[in-house]
């Protein structure tokens, strides 16, 4: 078995693409306008407590992609259980919840409700940016329980030596989430995500760079084809999310 | 498929053809993507009337749509306007710099053919109905107390300067019938709920790309 397979069977994904948290929700659309079908479903990002959007949210277009900036809204663990957890029981693919917090301290509490909750298989616990690897080792730690940990670091922040401290620590996967950056809007500096085709050369160099190790590596951006996202599993990806692409191409 | 481009001062807006026969009410908006250009979004269009399977768009429309494009579209998505069935005096007002061109559907929708319309913004469109008078937005408060239903189009930091415009205190003051247009980023059609164009409405958080992007001007919170 390749480590991709191992991966797939450890998790139960029947292929190797989902979506990247933020892009559909907590709940899939029943429509499709992807060409190869979902083995995951990854939900919005879930915090504690309900979360405003930013004071000032923006999209930021610029050539090859975009940068958002969201505030990361969301409505917090019970209001997103009381509206999904029944319903995500019902879907055909595992769930991935998407955790959202400021420190290691909320995680506890919220891994024991989600292990109440059917078909969630996996946490992709959002790392949140510049920490140290001692604070990202803490995180993980707090989320250790029955149900597998995949930690999710913006690309441009992961370390080569960080990885085997990582898997050591519990993690089964690690997402690497699409950077950060600033641009200017209406004579403003803003910062946010980066998204977009553009970002796709650097996604790759990662995953070439830590797919070395053991740890299976989630490409978790800049895939606007399919065969930029084959390109990305045969340079050593386990697995790849699909953003802002999953947005275009649905049918009148 | 989009079969002609035309030029505008604020931007090209289109027609395009389409297979089937799509009807957004004014103030519903239209997912769109082409294939094999550089857009990366989809991008929000409205329409500014409807002819047969022709829908003209209102400006902009992205940089490199050209015509023979073929365009992918999601939609009629969202809540558009709603005025009341017997308006003889309507008010467009624009404060975000598109001439009014995505309310002046309103005007083609209404039941009424004796019905006046006014449109206040900083220019008028080249190709104004001639039935619509042009009025620039310092006529504003003057052109209110004749209106019995406006429509407006502006970005949320606008508020402040639609109510001084308007001479109220607070939005609660406008009259209930009153309706805005959230200029805002509309980018996942609610498929994300991605947050970005988040609008208080009566103290709690809506979505203007699902319960929007027309809202009660009375019901928009001040708190944000
Ligand atoms: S545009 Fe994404 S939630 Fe409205």
């Amino acid at each position: 078995m390749t480590q991709r397979e191992r991966f797939l069977d450890r998790l139960e994904l029947s292929t190797p693409w989902m979506n990247a948290a933020g892009f559909l929700g907590y709940f899939p659309p029943t429509q499709r306008s992807w060409g190869a079908p979902m083995g995951a479903f990854v939900t919005n990002p879930v915090s504690l407590l309900p979360r405003k959007p930013a004071q000032l949210r923006q999209v930021v277009e610029y050539p090859g992609g975009f940068l958002l900036h969201t505030g990361l809204p969301s409505p917090g663990i019970a209001s997103v259980l009381k509206q999904n957890a029944a319903r995500w029981g019902k879907i055909a693919v595992p769930v991935w919840v998407h955790l959202l917090t400021q420190t290691p301290a909320e995680l506890p509490e919220m891994i024991e409700t989600l292990e109440g909750v059917e078909n969630v298989r996996a946490v992709e616990l959002g790392i949140p940016p510049g920490v140290p690897l001692k604070t990202i080792l803490e995180f993980i730690h707090a989320a250790s329980g029955e149900i597998a940990t995949i930690a999710c670091i913006c690309v441009d922040e992961i370390q080569n030596e960080w990885i085997s401290s990582i898997q050591d620590a519990g993690a089964a996967g690690l997402v690497l989430a699409a950077p950060r950056g600033m641009h200017k809007n209406s004579n403003r500096l803003t910062r946010g995500r980066l998204y977009g085709p553009a970002i796709f050369p650097y996604m790759l160099n990662a995953v070439c760079r830590l797919a070395q190790h053991d740890l299976p590596i989630i490409a978790g951006g800049g895939v606007y084809s399919q065969a930029d996202g084959e390109t990305l599993l045969e340079a050593g990806a386990a697995a790849v999310q699909l953003d802002a692409v999953l947005w275009r191409n649905w049918e009148t | 498929m989009l079969s002609e481009i035309f030029l505008t001062p604020i931007g090209r807006g289109a027609r395009l053809s389409c297979a089937s026969a799509l009807r957004p009410i004014a103030g519903q908006y239209l997912l769109a993507h082409a294939e094999g250009t550089h857009q990366v979004l989809p991008a929000a269009l409205f329409v500014r009337a409807a002819d047969g399977m022709d829908l003209v768009i209102a400006p902009p429309v992205p940089e490199d749509w050209l015509p023979g494009t073929e365009i992918y579209l999601r939609g009629p998505l969202g809540n558009g306007f709603h005025p009341p069935i017997a308006v003889r005096h309507m008010v467009l007002a624009d404060l975000s710099g598109h001439q009014g061109q995505r309310l002046l559907k309103l005007v083609s929708d209404a039941a009424d053919t004796s019905m006046e319309t006014v449109l206040l913004s900083d220019s008028a469109p080249a190709d104004l109905p001639l039935e619509i008078e042009f009025l620039p937005l310092k006529a504003f408060n003057e052109v209110l107390a004749w209106a019995d239903y406006l429509a407006v189009e502006m970005g949320l930091q606008q508020m402040n300067l639609l109510r001084e415009l308007s001479g109220v205190q607070t939005n609660r003051d406008f009259h209930s019938a009153f309706e805005v247009l959230v200029d805002t980023p509309l980018i996942c059609g609610g498929i994300a709920s991605c947050g970005v164009c988040s609008v208080r409405v009566n103290n709690h958080w809506q979505l203007a790309c699902k319960d929007g992007p027309v809202f009660r001007l009375s019901h928009l919170s001040e708190d944000e």
